[in-house]
């Protein structure tokens, strides 16, 4: 009897899982390069305690892993020159204390080294290390393949590199971190001017709260109406008859 | 329930969106106001599974572990310096910086302070100033009994004294340029302060390498774009709604707990 309270129960971890992965998104919904999350069920078969009856098993519900999705979010155009979003699979790389992280949140921004960085002011790293922009320059210029030139000549080239997506963590700061080797990404473009917004669907994560909420609350009933068996049950066979 | 934490860090972050996108659209009308932007980040995330580790004895990993956000954070409000519009005003101590730069003032504390607000006049002394009566610098005197002030666009200021038939120089406007000009510090007024984002100033002539040229009777009016503020109004607004509806369904699902146990 108790089986259901405890699937109920595993229904409820779950969705409360959910709904948090849900409200993460849509806080994101401005957050430049940010990647939706979706979290992944999986059923998981448990013996139950007698097996007189023909079902000895019964399901409870677990998540498994949370399932990014990598596609690219909707590029707009805005007006500094030393905004860039990239196009196609890649990854800008970034120099942070804790070693190289990876990036495709494009709000470049200069230091007062000339070096550009990230709002964190972590450089963003070309071929040979740091791309360091010559003093008074004004016509910043960041070519398709991450070239960055001024009047005054090249001052680097970004590194775009891709990281196999299943080795992707995010570590806040909309940086990923990867224990797997970054490689060239031969097909990555970066375009000037532009930015990568979210790709969150605020409808779709609407739509799938509402759906939590009722899934939430249809667990909820089960679980008030075994509680309800229970009590009766305790009631009736307490009844003494004469 | 941690919805309730993340979905109100997205109302905070949409809530100073619309204060930043509301200061750009105040200042729509202020010479040489620069707009600025919220730029978010996605907060740090709680490792709950991780990603790679094995699943079996036979060398399975694990292809996507579970990562749990804990909402959004500010990054920078940043502030974009393209040049604005320059609008024509007749006006002889109006000036434009076209290009990088900007004119040093002399702050009553002693400080100089940065401006692109050329809407400039004489004082009792017939010293160059702010519209708050602050000198601008290097301090230029403009004689009595002058008819006509001419500035070029190197910055060359020219007297034409009642009675001479030649202009005389009178003095040389510099510019100010900065490595990061996103990184000054706002002080109001138009005036910006030098901090160590920024890097130190470096002065130099109007129309050398690195620096703009100056219009004499032109004002450079603020870069903000009524369109853009608009539409990304509208974007914070709806977002700012969808986290508050996240709030609401996370009380619900809260209540609906709560409401289990009412024997």
């Amino acid at each position: 009897m108790e089986n259901s309270l405890l699937v109920g129960l595993t229904a409820q971890m779950t969705l409360r899982r959910n709904m948090e992965i849900i409200s993460n998104n849509l806080a994101n919904v401005s957050t430049s390069g940010f990647k939706r999350e979706t979290p992944a069920f999986e059923e998981l078969m448990v013996p139950v305690e007698s097996s007189e009856s023909s079902l000895n098993e019964i399901s409870f519900v677990r998540d498994w892993g949370v399932v990014r999705d990598m596609s690219a979010g909707a590029q707009v155009q805005t007006d500094s020159p030393l905004d860039v979003s990239i196009q196609g699979e890649g990854f800008l790389v970034v120099r942070t204390p804790d070693g190289e992280r990876f990036t495709r949140d494009g709000h470049l921004k200069l230091d007062a080294q000339g070096r550009i960085v990230t709002s964190d002011g972590f450089p963003v790293l070309s071929d040979g290390g740091e791309v360091t922009i010559p003093p008074g320059e004004t016509n910043i210029k960041i070519a398709m393949d991450g070239t960055v030139s001024t009047t005054q000549g090249t001052s680097g080239k970004f590194r775009l590199v891709t990281v196999p997506p299943s080795s992707l963590r995010k570590e806040g700061y909309n940086l990923y971190n990867s224990d797997a080797q970054a490689a060239p990404a031969p097909d990555a473009k970066l375009v000037q001017g532009t930015i990568e917004r979210s790709n969150v669907e605020a409808v779709t994560e609407m739509t799938k709260m509402i759906e939590v909420l009722r899934a939430y609350q249809h667990s909820t009933e089960i679980l008030n109406a075994t509680d309800d068996l229970i009590r009766r049950s305790v009631q009736r066979l307490g009844e003494v008859k004469v | 329930m941690r919805s309730l934490s993340i979905a109100s860090s997205g109302m905070l972050a949409q809530q100073l969106n619309v204060d930043v996108i509301s200061n750009n659209i105040a200042n729509m009308n202020t010479t040489g106001f620069k707009r600025q932007r919220a730029e978010f980040q996605d907060m740090l995330y709680q490792t709950l599974e991780r990603m790679g580790v094995s699943s079996s004895d036979q060398n399975t990993l694990i292809p996507t572990g579970v990562q749990v956000g804990s909402g959004v954070r500010t990054a920078s409000v940043y502030r974009i310096m393209s040049q604005g519009n320059v609008q024509a005003t007749e006006n002889t101590y109006d000036m434009a910086i076209e290009g990088q730069g900007f004119f040093r003032v002399r702050m009553p504390s002693g400080e100089t302070a940065y401006t692109r607000a050329g809407s400039f006049s004489l004082n009792g002394s017939g010293q160059i100033v702010t519209t708050d009566g602050y000198t601008v610098e290097p301090g230029i005197n403009v004689p009595n009994g002058t008819t006509q002030v001419t500035i070029n666009p190197q910055g060359q200021v020219f007297a034409k004294l009642a009675g001479s038939a030649t202009d005389t120089n009178i003095g040389q406007l510099d510019l100010a340029a900065f490595a990061n000009e996103a990184g000054l510090d706002a002080q109001g007024s138009n005036l910006f302060l030098e901090t160590s984002a920024s890097g130190s100033a470096q002065t130099g002539i109007p129309g050398s390498t690195g620096f703009g040229t100056i219009r004499q009777g032109y004002l450079e009016i603020s870069n903000v774009n009524a369109v853009q503020e608009i539409t990304s109004l509208i974007t914070a607004q709806r977002a700012y709604e969808m986290n508050s509806k996240v709030i609401s369904a996370s009380d619900e699902m809260l209540q609906m707990t709560s409401r289990l146990s009412r024997s």
